[in-house]
């Protein structure tokens, strides 16, 4: 891959970024293969719905005991991504996991560390799958999925447990990117 | 034809396999890893003296042609 990704990941206490905790941050570098995560004490104030503990399986109480505290996460993350600022910040909706990290960083009061380009597996997908060369799922109405477990399924991948987690889906995310770009002829 | 995110398995018998074919070091480690967890579902993976979850090492053989 010419271009450095970074490939990013959270696991939330829900979908508004301003309302819910961030609960688990990974992300990957992939042109060295480097990576940081943290687990975060949730942030005071914030709600976590019993619904996204229901994807991730994250225990809030050992979350809460052994957490890193946001700031503190925050502050680390700055510096790890600052030393990538050439890279192109990539997620399965990295939008969604943006989100989450730029409330992170106001309540934090640290700059935003990364670029704010963005690239998205579902549009990397929907070209190969428009392609040809990919060969996705249909949803119960018909269409293709565009979710990560369709996407990962069709590259022959796999979630290693059902639950959801940052680290694993950051490098599965990271794997279907290579692999796609394989599929289209332009990994050397 | 069996492929692990667009790579044959047999040419992903390795991670340096894999890092050839242009694949970056999580992914070629991880391409490797899923490789071999496919051959062994399949009973076609023989690990010789790598233990358990050990990747793919080009000692390990397969034991029937893909098909």
């Amino acid at each position: 891959m010419k271009t450095r990704l970074i490939v990013i990941d959270t696991e939330t206490g829900g979908l508004d970024p301003r309302r819910h905790a961030l609960l688990t941050i990974a992300a990957f570098d992939s042109q060295t293969g480097d990576s940081w995560e943290a687990r975060i004490k949730p942030a005071p104030g914030l709600e976590i719905d019993q619904d996204a503990l229901a994807v991730n399986g994250l225990d809030v109480a050992d979350l809460a005991r052994s957490g890193r505290e946001e700031r503190d996460a925050m502050m680390d993350l700055w510096c790890w991504a600052r030393l990538r600022k050439d890279g192109i910040l990539a997620g399965c909706s990295p939008e969604f996991d943006a989100g989450f990290l730029k409330a992170a960083c106001d309540r934090a009061k640290v700059s935003w560390p990364f670029t704010h380009r963005t690239l998205d597996l579902r549009a990397a997908a929907w070209c190969a799958y428009e392609a040809g060369i990919l060969p996705l799922p249909l949803s119960k109405a018909g269409r293709p999925r565009f979710d990560l477990d369709a996407i990962l399924g069709a590259l022959g991948l796999s979630r290693a447990a059902d639950k959801h987690d940052a680290t694993e889906d950051a490098e599965l995310t990271l794997a279907a990117f290579e692999g796609i770009t394989h599929l289209l002829g332009g990994n050397k | 034809m069996r492929t692990i995110n667009g790579m044959r398995i047999e040419d992903a018998l390795s991670v340096d396999d894999a890092r050839g074919a242009g694949f970056g070091p999580r992914t070629s480690q991880l391409v490797n890893e899923a490789c071999a967890r496919w051959l062994e579902k399949k009973g076609l993976l023989h690990r010789g003296h790598t233990h358990f979850g050990a990747r793919i090492t080009k000692s390990t053989h397969i034991t029937e042609p893909e098909k």
